[in-house]
């Protein structure tokens, strides 16, 4: 009891050095934003397979476009080099090239949400006429929200670097916010593919 | 993120009003890992119990199906059979063992505190209103076959909110095993509690969200044109494939890893063959991920797969392992059957006859596949977390009350828990095979199965005493004015055991460095062979 005691008594201890813990957890949570999406993939693909088996034909009085999704993918797609731009200037102790890149990076996203609010107005798609219009608006809803969230968490960590929070070399949240990033990029490409390339 | 989980105390600076007001802000505004994993377990523990009682009215009606007897009609029936089921997991299993989870996981691998403490938080107050919602939305004819449209949407939107409140708490923890672990602990020298929340937790992550998805279907089409999935038949066939196996198995993971940490301290003697155990638990995790076999995947039912029999079949291959490296520990140490031993034992023993079931189930020519044959499985197996939360309570009740749960209440409550879970699979498994079917109504029952729902009643009676008997001895236990509990009266292996009961605000006063799997025992015989 005596060694007990002793263990536990006195002052809080000294913060460990944990560098991963919030990369952990944005893994943790992204692999469960991949498997949200991939399980309302799973049934579109499932739904559309014997759709086209049995009638030969999965979009009905709707005229799915391309020009709009395929502004978002490049837009993403460019917006993951500056995202990985700007950590590599943090890390390399780079705060001007950084704070441009972090910009770049949410002027990017920003213009993705244009687009796909853009893409849903275009698309006129009524969301009670068909169950291919649930999957379609479940789908890019749930990415939509997913693209919000990596924007906010990257306008997070870039305002804790302007402030100052992390060391320069050493900027995990950023990491983090970069890696939710691009699993969101990676997402919305395998969205882009499944829903509107091959339709 | 800076752990900044509870205020330190200032001696000599309270004053009337901080006497007053702190209780109510030690619960309302805390990220003590320790405070919400109790809150979760406690909640847990009630809604176990609100749960249990509606398998019980579901069974009663299921003695004489052509009529409705506490209740008004079929369509009430139904409701209170999808509260029982998804209660049990969403309500009661999971979010206990999270609770337990959150509360000794950062003990275990000699973390101050859980990886984001506010996280943690916000994550019992998500499942918490989620759980309100959810009772409420039952309370005005919601839920699936529900006829009260906006009742049917708070189900799927509280449903949605209990499980985004789950995998919060999952997240937490998981992350806490990966990135907090005690200087020298790697993964093989951590405790199979932990090792199997890291397991459980992953399998979580993995399943709980596509579920997530599916009520994201439900809430829109319900909405708006009611086309297919929103259409209140067709519910309880997208989300019930949780309940079913191999998917309902992943709430019995942290189980095992329960009876591993409880057995070798029990029996005097360090674990046998540890590696092969935590491969044994990853293993059994693996097997149980089931988010594949939704039927909105498969056009085909998912029971004729070669997967869902493979998945099945080698399901009871990790669970002989990991019960014959503790059959070995027992052989080395002594069988002392404490309350938390029997609870471990026929938690295992009782997952082992889930597992082979669930193979009987597999095999095309018992055509017991969509019979209510897989209701038993779900049921045994939720049962089953139920018995693993038990034997958790008995062996860290100091630890997480400072009082000991009175041993034979652990017993008692342990043996009356079996006996209903064995009940409910083999009541169910026999109706199965007289082709009764997994809905609790319409059905037109022969002899043997009206037979065989009072059995299920019985099952479902005799658990829920068993959990009554058990919460009714916690809370005199620590309401009462009995001895406070040592801080490691069991003579533990791993690093909770040396710090107070209950622990101090952050746990420890400097972070052990760890060099073996059973810290605590090589320190108390260090001319052991650690390996």
């Amino acid at each position: 009891m005596a060694e007990t005691a002793a263990l536990t008594a006195g002052a809080p201890p000294a913060p460990v050095e944990r560098p991963r813990v919030t990369l952990v957890g944005t893994t943790l949570v992204a692999g469960a934003c991949g498997m949200l999406l991939a399980g309302l993939l799973g049934t579109y693909l499932s739904l559309r397979a014997e759709a086209l088996a049995t009638s030969g034909e999965w979009f009905t009085d709707v005229t799915v476009k391309l020009p709009s999704p395929s502004i978002v993918a490049v837009s993403l797609g460019m917006s993951v080099v500056v995202a990985h731009w700007a950590l590599w200037s943090f890390n390399h102790r780079d705060r001007r090239n950084g704070y441009v890149a972090l910009a770049l990076t949410l002027a990017l996203g920003a213009a993705s949400v244009n687009s796909v609010i853009y893409n849903w107005t275009q698309m006129g798609f009524a969301v009670d006429a068909q169950v291919q219009a649930v999957l379609v608006y479940a789908i890019t809803g749930a990415h939509f929200v997913m693209l919000l969230a990596a924007m906010g968490f990257v306008a997070l960590m870039g305002l804790r670097a302007l402030g100052g929070q992390f060391h320069l070399g050493q900027s995990d949240g950023l990491a983090a916010a970069v890696l939710f990033w691009d699993a969101m990029v990676a997402a919305y490409l395998v969205i882009w593919y499944a829903v509107y390339i091959t339709r | 993120m800076t752990a900044t989980a509870t205020r330190p105390a200032t001696a000599g600076s309270t004053t009337d009003h901080d006497e007053v007001a702190a209780p109510t802000q030690s619960i309302l505004g805390t990220a003590d890992h320790k405070t919400v994993g109790l809150l979760f377990l406690g909640t847990g523990l009630l809604y176990l119990v609100v749960s249990l009682v509606a398998g019980l009215v579901v069974g009663f009606e299921r003695l004489d199906p052509s009529t409705a007897d506490l209740l008004t009609n079929d369509t009430d029936v139904l409701q209170v059979f999808a509260l029982s089921q998804l209660g049990l997991l969403l309500l009661g299993v999971l979010p206990m063992l999270l609770g337990l989870a959150l509360y000794l996981v950062p003990l275990q691998v000699g973390a101050p505190a859980i990886a984001f403490p506010r996280a943690a938080a916000a994550a019992l107050w998500t499942w918490l209103l989620g759980s309100a919602m959810q009772l409420a939305s039952f309370g005005i004819n919601g839920g699936p076959w529900g006829g009260e449209p906006d009742g049917v949407e708070l189900w799927a939107t509280s449903t949605f909110l209990l499980i985004l409140g789950l995998l919060l708490a999952t997240v937490c923890v998981v992350t806490t095993v990966v990135a907090h672990r005690a200087p020298g602990m790697t993964l093989r020298r951590t405790p199979l509690l932990s090792w199997s929340m890291l397991v459980a937790g992953a399998i979580w992550l993995a399943t709980l969200p596509v579920l997530l998805g599916d009520l994201l279907l439900i809430a829109i089409d319900h909405a708006n044109g009611r086309l297919a999935f929103g259409l209140n038949t067709e519910m309880w066939g997208q989300v019930s494939w949780v309940l079913l196996a191999p998917a309902v198995l992943m709430a019995t993971i942290p189980v095992l890893g329960i009876a591993g940490d409880v057995i070798p301290v029990h029996a005097k003697a360090r674990q046998r063959f540890h590696d092969g155990v935590l491969v044994a638990i990853g293993g059994f995790g693996i097997l149980t991920f089931g988010a594949w076999s939704r039927p909105l995947l498969a056009s085909e039912p998912v029971d004729d797969s070669v997967l869902y029999q493979g998945m099945a079949m080698l399901a009871a291959l990790p669970l002989l392992l990991a019960l014959g490296a503790w059959i070995d520990t027992f052989r080395q140490g002594s069988l002392r059957l404490t309350g938390p031993v029997l609870a471990s034992l026929l938690a295992v023993l009782g997952l082992l006859d889930v597992v082979g079931t669930g193979i009987a189930i597999a095999i095309p020519q018992t055509e017991l596949a969509g019979t209510t044959a897989v209701n038993g499985v779900a049921g045994a197996a939720l049962l089953i977390g139920v018995l693993g939360v038990l034997a958790a309570l008995g062996h860290w009740s100091p630890k997480l009350f400072g009082r000991s749960v009175p041993d034979g209440a652990v017993k008692l409550g342990a043996v009356l828990v079996t006996a209903g879970a064995v009940a409910v699979l083999s009541g169910e498994l026999v109706a199965g095979l007289y082709d009764q079917g997994p809905l609790p109504v319409g059905a037109d029952l022969r002899d043997t199965a009206e037979a065989m729902a009072v059995v299920v009643l019985a099952g479902w009676a005799l658990a829920t005493l068993g959990v009554v008997v058990v919460a009714a001895a916690l809370l005199t236990a620590t309401l009462g004015e009995g001895e406070p509990a040592d801080d490691d009266p069991w003579g533990g292996h791993t690093l909770e055991w040396a710090t107070t009961s209950p622990p101090p605000p952050h746990n420890f006063a400097e972070v052990p460095l760890v060099t073996s799997a059973a810290p605590l025992l090589d320190a108390s015989s260090p001319e052991e062979d650690a390996s």
